[in-house]
């Protein structure tokens, strides 16, 4: 990689220097985001970058058309044919033939009379330049790197009429012409997931036949070594935007945007400094894909019209300021049409959607959760000839920065299986304030294919943050020992009881900031009774801390989170009464750490504290407590909680029958 | 298999299709941007050569074209005409009269040559009569000068004015009270007399005065102190400022001395039936010749 590097700052530092913005307005879809060096892709716009050639996959076939608009009276005019094709794997050329890349001027004479006849004839100069011709040769030497060359025949024709008097006057066509190959080079290196740069140098070989000459040396074109660079940033997978500049203080910036449907809509400013307004012309454009056709159009408007219109002034008029047959100071605005088939062998669909099933909402949470736990499933088919090996993806805009793939299934032709959908939610997910609806995309890839071979579009629910599925195996998620405020809060308790703390046995450490840290806890917060929305709301710790109170559920979590915050181990006791499953209640449960067999140094009646097994497997003595009763200091919290197991596990047995669980929090 | 050699037929059906819509729909040459200069604004005639025996009237003094000199029943100008020779500036002015007996022309070595001029008894321009001269055909040699019938002078140096209604009066044609009203004072003011100008150069004219411009480019022959007009340029519109390109000072030849003669005139035709039926020019102009040189 380090190589493709040098050889991108080499073509920049031996190209930077001069001038031009040569660009082709062959494709529609570089016409209508004007900066295009970096997503060059077919045989339309390898006069834009030729390295993009490596992007065609077997044959390209493409055809264009432009209507100059703010000229009177003119009509559409063939652009040109282009055709491309993919060899020997990492190979691709192509020629376009374009008889529309072509910029004629006419400059009228005098009118001369016949003395004889009195036959007026106009005698009028024609200049004319065109790049009817042009090659393209490329080679991707990774997925990442391509390097491209284009030769491009350039003509420039004076015809003229010279005008002799003798007894008469005699009239005598002449003409001159120069022809150039002219090569560019250009290189597309696609630096990370979402970036793609590229570097074109324009004129850096130029073989001359014939030259205008005499008092036409001054329609000669200007023939001068220039760097364009560009890059393209994907911002989701449906946005990408694009900026070109040049070595001649010009370029374009540029937005694509894929809202599906097989729709592309694309705009873009093109700018430079020696045109004015410095922004002199906007770019719009759209494109549709149909089976293996692509139909695109575009529509270039310039602002100012002084040279657009199809007049000028002789005065005025400067070879040196024409750098592209297409974009120049005499460009008119401008709708283009093109068609461009891809045919041969285009890689086949090797898998297919057949269904989606998603489990339900998504709490964000529980995000976290889901990077592991699938969030539903889709039923992947195989419909190549071939065994494949399929990839599912999920993919949520905005919440997810990239979708999230499955494991790969293997499947034998004609075979479907169901793939797990996984989720990998960004940060933004914490920011859902209300339950919303959002699309979500279901892809399915298939080896050897990089694109996805069938796509599945489907609703989801996205819950609020502090939503929750009433399951108490993801109340955990709403513990966050991490959390800053609830560090500050331990610390500064346990500091402020730092000597009782010290003084009390090591062996009862855990024990003993429990207890420190709830009956501050209780001094402080309120518990809030409201079962209505305790089944489906949860406040996260800082926000319990920030308001000073909470129900049974934000009391636990925000209690547990404490505890963890200084490295006692919790679990959430979940009760749900079979009998009355409205009365489902939750408690906590601390680990201190305590040797049962060193129960008695907790307490002297066994039925206050419970043995369980901790994180590391070692039995150890937990101590139950009901955060509810929080007004009410931390004994009382301990015998409540302890009456409340007492009640639960050893009378009614409800770990037993399965109406009581215990959830370690991690 | 079937259904697929379908889709293939099919694919390529559509293809084909797009392409030649593509193809007809851009059957249009592209359009070309038209670069104004203002040598488009020029008509230029190139006058035919002269007869190698007959010394024509000057372009220079009279206005009159070599094909307009023959081509009417009669002449009736009156001239302001000012040399420019950067060293000293003349002007005069005068009226001449010629009506033209096409029963009897004067011919040389088979060729008409002129035509006698009619005596038409007296003349007169605004009330004051003009001087009656033998009209004489002047032949390169000066020993061949012919004499044929009359023409009509009288001098207007001291009296003529721009913008000035000329009535000639005579009793012999039904003309009478023809009259044409002079144009407006034409000055030039580029180029300027005895101005050393390049043919590898626009060369920009300029000049004040409104109404219908000629401007006739002629060789100069310092010794016999004779004009040859070559070409005929006229302005499309007097904008009181032409650029002659390089392609027009081109086909001067070879040379150095040119003079360049801006004619300001107004004309007018009128139907005459004596001594016989026909039509009669009346100009009136201002005639303002530079002489320039092409080293």
């Amino acid at each position: 990689m380090i190589q493709y590097r040098w050889i991108l700052l080499h073509l920049s530092i031996c190209m930077i220097g001069s001038v031009t913005y040569g660009q082709s307005l062959f494709s529609p879809q570089r016409t209508g985001t004007g900066a295009y060096a970096s997503q060059a892709s077919d045989s339309r716009s390898f006069g834009v970058n030729p390295a993009g050639l490596t992007k065609i996959r077997d044959w390209d076939i493409s055809s264009a058309t432009y209507l100059s608009t703010s000229i009177e009276g003119s009509g559409f005019v063939l652009q040109g044919f282009s055709l491309g094709k993919r060899f020997l794997q990492d190979n691709a050329i192509a020629v376009q033939y374009s008889p529309g890349t072509s910029l004629e001027f006419v400059l009228p004479g005098a009118t001369f009379v016949s003395s004889q006849t009195g036959t007026p004839s106009s005698i009028e100069t024609r200049v004319i330049y065109d790049e009817q011709f042009t090659f393209g040769y490329a080679r991707a030497f990774s997925d990442e790197f391509s390097l491209g060359v284009s030769g491009r025949l350039r003509r420039e024709r004076i015809s003229d009429t010279q005008v002799q008097l003798t007894d008469s006057l005699v009239f005598t066509e002449i003409e001159q012409r120069s022809l150039a190959w002219i090569a560019d080079v250009g290189a597309i290196w696609k630096a990370s997931k979402s970036v793609t740069l590229s570097a074109v140098g324009r004129n850096l070989v130029r073989a001359k036949s014939g030259d205008l000459a005499g008092e036409f040396a001054s329609f000669r074109l200007p023939f001068e070594l220039s760097l364009e660079m560009g890059i393209a940033y994907q911002f989701t997978p449906t946005v990408r935007t694009a900026l070109d500049v040049s070595t001649a203080k010009s370029g374009a910036l540029g937005i694509e945007w894929k809202p599906g449907f097989s729709i592309a809509v694309r705009s873009g400013v093109y700018f430079n400094e020696a045109e004015s307004p410095f922004a002199y012309a906007l770019g719009f454009g759209v494109g549709w894909s149909y089976m293996f056709l692509e139909f695109d159009a575009a529509y270039l408007f310039f602002p100012d019209k002084s040279t657009r219109e199809g007049t000028g002034s002789l005065a005025s008029f400067d070879a040196g300021s024409i750098k592209s047959i297409d974009l120049n100071p005499y460009t008119a605005d401008r709708i283009s049409l093109s068609v461009k088939a891809v045919l041969g062998n285009v890689r086949e669909s090797l898998a297919s959607i057949e269904s989606v099933e998603l489990a339900g909402g998504i709490y964000p949470s529980s995000s976290a959760a889901l990077a592991y736990r699938p969030i539903g499933k889709a039923r992947v088919k195989n419909i190549s000839s071939r065994p494949i090996q399929a990839k599912a993806s999920f993919f949520i805009e905005k919440y997810m920065d990239a979708p999230t793939e499955s494991q790969p299934v293997y499947l034998q032709p004609g075979e479907s299986q169901e793939v797990a959908l996984t989720a990998i939610f960004n940060e933004l997910v914490r920011g859902v304030q209300k339950m919303t609806v959002k699309e979500g995309t279901v892809y399915v890839s298939a080896q050897p294919a990089d694109d996805y071979d069938d796509r599945y579009q489907t609703r989801i629910l996205l819950y609020g943050k502090n939503d929750w599925d009433g399951d108490v195996l993801t109340l955990r998620y709403f513990v966050t020992p991490d959390d800053p405020a609830v560090i500050r809060y331990t610390r500064d308790i346990l500091l402020e009881h730092r000597d009782s703390i010290d003084a009390a046995s090591r062996d009862l450490a855990a024990f003993n900031k429990a207890r420190v840290l709830f009956n501050a806890f209780a001094g402080k917060l309120v518990y809030v009774s409201d079962p209505k929305q305790s089944a489906d709301y949860v406040q996260y710790p800082s926000e319990t801390l920030q308001l000073r109170g909470g129900d049974c559920d934000d009391m636990t979590v925000c209690f547990s989170s404490l505890l963890n915050s200084v490295g006692v181990s919790t679990a959430f006791v979940d009760v749900i009464p079979p009998e009355d499953s409205t009365r489902s209640h939750i408690y906590l449960l601390f680990d201190t750490g305590v040797d049962p067999k060193f129960g008695g140094t907790i307490s002297s009646n066994p039925k206050r504290y419970i043995t369980r097994k901790n994180s590391k497997g070692v039995e150890t003595v937990w101590i139950p407590v009901e955060t509810t009763v929080i007004a009410r200091g931390f004994d009382d919290a301990w015998t409540t909680g302890a009456q409340e197991w007492f009640d639960d596990v050893e009378i009614g047995l409800g770990l037993l029958k399965g109406w009581v669980q215990i959830v370690d929090v991690y | 298999m079937t259904r697929k050699r379908e889709g293939r037929v099919m694919k390529r059906l559509i293809l084909i299709s797009c392409f030649v819509a593509v193809a007809v729909l851009g059957c249009k040459e592209p359009t070309s941007v038209v670069l104004d200069r203002e040598e488009d604004l020029l008509e230029v005639t190139a006058l035919p050569p002269q007869d190698p025996d007959v010394e024509l009237s000057a372009i220079d003094s009279t206005a009159i074209l070599p094909s307009d000199e023959n081509a009417f029943a009669g002449l009736l100008i009156v001239n302001k005409v000012t040399y420019d020779a950067g060293t000293r500036v003349d002007s005069f002015a005068f009226s001449k009269v010629f009506f033209a007996d096409r029963i009897r022309p004067v011919r040389r070595n088979q060729r008409t040559i002129g035509f006698h001029g009619f005596n038409l008894g007296p003349i007169l321009l605004n009330n004051s009569p003009m001087n009656r001269i033998p009209h004489i055909i002047r032949m390169k040699a000066p020993q061949a000068d012919t004499v044929a019938g009359f023409e009509y002078v009288k001098d207007l140096t001291t009296t003529y004015q721009s913008n000035q209604t000329y009535t000639w009066a005579a009793d012999s044609i039904n003309a009478t009270g023809a009259s044409i009203v002079s144009p407006g004072e034409l000055r030039v003011l580029a180029p300027v007399g005895g101005a050393s100008l390049s043919r590898d150069q626009n060369l920009e004219l300029l000049w004040r005065g409104e109404g219908n411009i000629s401007i006739f480019i002629s060789t100069y022959d310092p010794v016999l102190q004779r004009t040859r007009a070559l070409l005929h340029v006229r302005p499309r519109v007097n904008r009181g400022r032409a650029v002659l390109g390089v392609r027009l000072l081109r086909l001067l030849p070879p040379g150095r001395n040119f003079v360049f003669t801006f004619v300001l005139s107004n004309k007018r035709l009128e139907d005459v039936f004596r001594p016989y039926r026909g039509q009669v020019l009346l100009q009136a102009s201002e005639v303002y010749n530079t002489l320039v040189t092409f080293p």
